[in-house]
């Protein structure tokens, strides 16, 4: 394999790494307060407030196809393909810290 | 892109690092089970339904790892390889969705139902006949069966593929590792290491494939080269799939979505509503966030398969023909990576991606069948079963589970019979399933006449007349037969009489004093 990666290449692994760190300190986050809450008294079952799904589900999915539509328009789009992936991983890692703070 | 360059790079990749991928990931998971099993587990309760205490980070992670089967990772390479972007369209798209339509129903019966466990009970209760129940009981069996078949086959398709590792030994090998992790600490160990499994195919796999990429010539070579491929007379990757004369890059072929592309949407969708793994985890996160998981999880699982799936293009560059990768097109994937001169760390991590997919998902699957067992057929016959003995039929279930998928495949008896039976049942209770929870006409009568006649009608069609006419068969009888169910027996069913149902794990005052590593907890 050629010494030099291409640029996108090394900044598709560099995103890649920060998103590990991120999630995996999220993870370890969650875990310690998965451990503590098991530990602590049964509380209240809470009603899921969040809003209706319709919308969001509609343009995930609309989203999705277009996003495979356009990796047959430009190759730059099979190069952003991965990224999508890396951002999924580092959203996971985030809901870690922001689940705290939620309702 | 020359073909000629593909070349095995087996004489590094040995069967012993083969095997010692798949048991090393299996002791980081037994560290992870240990722990679990120490800090969260502490009754029957915990170990399959993680006290009702798994949050929306930890919910949305092992949710896409459940879904995220062996095979799927691969079989979106297969699907692209096969079809184009159509074909990866038509895989992906409905995947994603499939998690997000439980919603609506995993809100509305947790809401209503709050100390549900299995959709078996919730059955049991709605329409309070053994044999509503019994069918859905046994379809949950079913499908959890074959989930753990087809990722054990999955595994070692890679494993075979890439080590050069007997077929029969990598599937006994991977079920005895992932039956002893999951031994201890039932759900809450699926969960937490389903979720770092998440990470395996989420982030290191997007940078396997871009570093693929580069491999074989950037993404400007690859989109030439399939697009070279489209126009190429008589290019084909086996007789009978031709590559020739297609849009390989476009997402609107009509054969596509009429070869697999419907018929799999349904099976899909039939896969999630009609699944305790996914029912099990329902009543396992915390109520507030039940919508929310399930709705990021479907958002967050779209990247992975269509990032994997560009592996299939690089097939089609290629033209590597199907017998070149064994007659199966999951190979594809592990192939292209083993064959492209990657360095050997990099074709290892890819293993591991595949095989943190199949040991998830077969975890899920233990997990999930401990619950339908406990509750639905242990306290079913003995209501009265103390806390000890049902917390060993719990961890019995997964053990029995994954020796019978085990000795199903080993056996070389060829399973498609089960994977139409499960097929089957899958898609004949989908819209029962769904009425049953939203539609308070809908009676046992129409439930279970509708799953039998759908069975009893479509199958035969589809055998006749090919899988969407069978697949649109199967719902429209079981659709008509609730309704007209419905019709002759006119009952209305009140859901909110289900917030009285007592937690069916909830400890009894007589049950012995436990020791000291197993200690009740009051009733939630």
């Amino acid at each position: 394999m050629s010494a030099t990666l291409p640029t996108i290449t090394l900044v598709t692994s560099v995103c890649a790494v920060i998103a590990i760190v991120l999630f995996m300190a999220g993870y370890i986050k969650g875990f310690t307060a998965s451990v503590a809450d098991h530990a602590a008294a049964p509380s209240e079952a809470r009603d899921d407030t969040s809003r209706r799904f319709v919308w969001p589900i509609c343009a995930a999915v609309v989203a999705s196809g277009l996003v495979i539509a356009l990796l047959g328009v430009s190759p730059v789009f099979i190069l952003l393909a991965p990224f999508l992936s890396i951002i999924s991983a580092g959203i996971i890692g985030l809901l870690f810290f922001i689940e705290p703070h939620l309702d | 892109m020359d073909r000629s360059i593909l070349s095995s790079t087996s004489n590094h990749l040995t069967p012993l690092m083969g095997f010692t991928l798949m048991a090393g990931l299996g002791i980081f998971m037994l560290v992870i089970a240990l722990i679990v099993k120490r800090r969260l587990v502490s009754n029957t309760r915990d170990f399959v339904a993680s006290g009702r205490r798994i949050g929306l980070a930890f919910g949305t992670g092992s949710l896409i790892s459940v879904w995220t089967w062996a095979m799927a990772v691969m079989m979106s390479s297969a699907m692209t390889y096969r079809w184009g972007l159509s074909g990866l369209f038509w895989f992906v798209v409905p995947n994603g969705l499939a998690i997000m339509i439980v919603i609506p129903f995993a809100r509305y019966l947790r809401k209503n139902m709050p100390q549900g466990y299995t959709i078996s009970k919730f059955i049991d209760h709605r329409f309070k006949s053994n044999v509503s129940s019994a069918i859905v009981t046994v379809t949950m069996v079913f499908g959890i069966l074959l989930e753990i078949m087809i990722n054990l086959k999955g595994t070692s398709v890679v494993m075979s593929t890439v080590f050069n590792i007997d077929w029969r030994t990598a599937t006994l090998f991977a079920i005895v590792i992932i039956l002893i992790y999951s031994f201890f600490g039932g759900l809450w160990t699926s969960v937490m290491t389903g979720t770092f499994n998440t990470l395996m195919i989420t982030a290191v796999a997007a940078a396997i494939v871009s570093i693929v990429y580069a491999k074989v010539g950037g993404a400007d070579n690859v989109f030439n080269a399939v697009a070279q491929v489209a126009t190429s007379q008589g290019s084909q990757l086996a007789p009978g799939m031709e590559w020739s004369g297609h849009d390989l890059l476009g997402v609107t072929r009509w054969d596509t979505a009429a070869g697999f592309g419907i018929t799999l949407a349904f099976g899909l969708f039939a896969a999630t509503v009609a699944d305790q793994i996914f029912w099990q985890k329902v009543w396992s996160i915390k109520s507030q966030y039940v919508g929310r998981s399930f709705f990021m999880a479907g958002v967050l699982f779209y990247p992975i398969p269509i990032t994997l799936g560009l592996l299939g293009l690089i097939g089609i560059g290629f033209q590597i023909p199907l017998a070149a990768i064994g007659g199966d097109l999951a190979a594809v994937g592990p192939y292209i990576v083993s064959h492209i001169g990657l360095p050997t760390v990099i074709v290892l991590l890819y293993v591991l991606v595949i095989l943190a997919a199949c040991y998830s998902t077969i975890d899920g699957g233990a997990a999930a069948m401990a619950s339908v067992v406990t509750v639905d057929i242990v306290k079913k016959i003995r209501p009265t079963i103390g806390e000890q003995s049902l917390f060993v039929y719990a961890k019995l279930a997964m053990l029995v589970g994954g020796v019978i998928a085990a000795a199903i495949i080993l056996s070389g008896i060829d399973f498609t019979s089960l994977v139409l039976t499960t097929y089957a049942l899958k898609t004949a209770i989908l819209l029962p399933l769904t009425l049953a929870i939203m539609w308070s006409r809908t009676n046992s009568l129409g439930f279970v006449s509708g799953i039998v006649l759908s069975i009893l009608i479509g199958m035969p069609v589809r055998h006749v007349f090919g899988e969407l006419a069978g697949t649109l068969t199967i719902l429209l009888v079981s659709g008509l037969t609730v309704w007209l169910g419905a019709m002759l027996k006119p009952q209305r069913f009140d859901i909110a009489s289900l917030r009285t149902v007592k937690d069916a794990l909830a400890i009894s005052d007589t049950v012995q004093d436990l020791p000291s590593a197993v200690r009740p907890e009051p009733s939630r």
